[in-house]
């Protein structure tokens, strides 16, 4: 898979002796409150190699999220869903952020192995139909990014990236890597992690439905009605 | 302004969502209707997941429809007999349409089976509301037509097991009638997150042959104890129940149906039908053309959670 080949990009040992990047993040815990609508993932470091002899490159990455493609089929007239794929292990956000667009910084198969427009290793013709729908529909919701020439370099040594999370964003563990890329080889490499979990009253309901489905329900029920019933003496009253 | 639904798992504007409860709302205090199936696809439009809309709309309904149940109920208008039989064909029906659903959730059938019952439905309500409510715009005079009860079904209703007496209804007539129409409307309730009273209704007047007047109350009582089961099972099966999602649409609806029903007194009822029917089948067309036309994107993603 070219995720695969991206991650393999990103792990693969240094070419030359450079010192590894120091990053850090604003804010290593995201929580989704009741007024969350996206969060900014802010990412920040030095290295000792900067543009234009190196690249600097950013990627955000969320768990695994299992999803269903589905090919819609025209069955008597009604669009209906047909062939369907299971893609088990598939990011749920990824955002990458460059100093150059990717092409230009990276080894040819660390392109490829990004670019959501070529799925080329998947095996056969209709399974690259189906992942590459796939990442069309992230792309189109916000969840998968691609923000070359969104790395900022100050003076030399400092740098700063911005990734945008949408709100539909999925909770759990992120991983963040940094690495320095001089002729299209990698020469230094950081990382560190980032949660995203509901916080509050969302989480409250949200762990309330999935451990205790059934008091959950009975209370959702109690609540509407009282509000029913309220409404019913507030009217009546006047 | 904006705020994050904990089961749909979006953000959403609290503004849009209180106010399409609040226009269903005034719809439906109009009109006397649920409008749980104007609700529904709405929210689909808006982007909710179908499974949440349907289940979060069960919930909703339970509670707007505790103010209509308890005003008939003070009237005398409600046959406990009747209602808790219904409740009961309801419910069982209902667990029948849980199960249906998570069936068409797992083989990835069910928004195209949501958007084709609703095409259906819209399509048969709104074709009859605006029949008649433009004959009833055209004579308004000589609106009353007598209608005949079928005597082969009457003779039916006596002649099937089960013959119970309902003393509230002056009836007697076999209690697989209305268990029978209780259970369809309990699978309409657990599939598509309606009341289901723009069925149930005329099915009480004109197959099971009930007084009019103890026909709303009654199958108001019904639809709390249905909703309130649906929001039961969809929560412990699909896990699809957004409260949050309910208690918005509910504030909006509690409202609208007030000023619905003010407004209802004083307009014209025949050319506000009409317009009824207009939506109502708007609704549908728009739902039937996204089934039959061919999609920008061949594909759906669904995300398993």
């Amino acid at each position: 898979m070219r995720w695969l080949m991206w991650l393999m990009v990103f792990l693969s040992a240094p070419a030359s002796a450079r010192t590894d990047p120091v990053i850090d993040i604003a804010d290593p815990l995201v929580e989704i409150r009741s007024f969350f609508s996206g969060a900014d993932i802010f990412v920040f470091g030095a290295t000792d190699c900067t543009p234009p002899s190196c690249d600097i490159l950013v990627r955000v990455e969320g768990p695994p999220t299992p999803a269903v493609v589905r090919k819609k089929e025209k069955i008597a007239g009604i669009w209906i869903n047909g062939q369907s794929r299971t893609f088990t292990h598939m990011p749920g956000y990824s955002g990458i952020a460059s100093t150059r667009a990717l092409k230009s910084s990276l080894p040819l198969e660390g392109y490829i192995a990004f670019d959501p427009q070529k799925p080329q290793l998947s095996h056969t013709k209709t399974e690259q139909d189906f992942l590459a729908s796939l990442i069309d529909e992230k792309v189109r919701s916000g969840l998968y990014q691609l923000s070359p020439s969104d790395v900022i370099v100050q003076d030399g040594r400092l740098f700063r990236a911005r990734l945008a999370a949408p709100a539909a964003v999925p909770t759990g563990q992120y991983s963040i890597s940094v690495i320095i890329v001089e002729d299209k080889v990698v020469t230094g490499r950081a990382q560190t992690q980032l949660i995203i979990k509901k916080a509050g009253f969302e989480a409250f309901v949200s762990d309330a439905a999935r451990a205790h489905p059934f008091a959950y329900a009975i209370i959702s029920v109690l609540f509407a009605l009282s509000i029913g019933f309220i409404s019913t003496t507030l009217f009546t009253r006047r | 302004m904006q705020f994050y639904l904990p089961i749909a798992e979006m953000s959403v504007n609290i503004l849009v969502i209180v106010g399409l409860g609040g226009l269903v709302g005034i719809l439906s205090g109009m009109f006397g209707v649920g409008g749980g199936f104007l609700l529904t696809p709405l929210l689909i439009f808006y982007g909710v997941p179908p499974a949440v809309a349907v289940a979060s709309q069960a919930n909703q309904i339970a509670g707007s429809s505790i103010a209509g149940a308890i005003g008939h109920a003070k009237q005398g208008g409600l046959d406990t007999k009747m209602a808790a039989i219904m409740t009961l064909g309801g419910i069982l029906g209902a667990a029948l349409g849980t199960l249906l659903f998570s069936v068409l959730q797992a083989i990835g059938q069910l928004d195209v089976t949501i958007a084709i019952s609703y095409v259906i439905f819209l399509g048969s309500v709104g074709t009859f509301m605006l029949a008649e409510g433009v004959s009833a715009m055209r004579s308004a005079a000589r609106r009353k037509r007598k209608r005949k009860r079928k005597p082969a079904r009457k003779r039916l209703m006596r002649r099937l097991p089960l013959q119970v007496y309902f003393p509230k209804s002056k009836l007697v007539i076999t209690a697989l009638a209305p268990l029978g129409v209780g259970a369809l409307v309990g699978v309409l309730v657990a599939v598509l997150g309606v009341g289901g009273g723009f069925i149930m209704v005329p099915a009480m007047i004109y197959l099971l042959g009930m007084p009019t007047q103890v026909v709303v109350g009654t199958s108001l009582m019904q639809i709390i104890f249905v909703t309130a089961a649906v929001t039961i099972m969809h929560a412990v099966t699909t896990q699809s129940v957004d409260a949050l999602l309910a208690l918005l649409l509910l504030v909006g609806a509690v409202v609208g149906t007030r000023v619905g029903i003010q407004i209802g007194r004083r307009l014209k009822a025949e050319q506000l039908r009409v317009l009824l029917a207009i939506v109502v089948l708007g609704v549908g067309i728009k739902l039937a053309i996204d089934l039959v036309r061919t999609p920008s994107v061949p594909y759906t993603v669904e995300t398993i959670r």
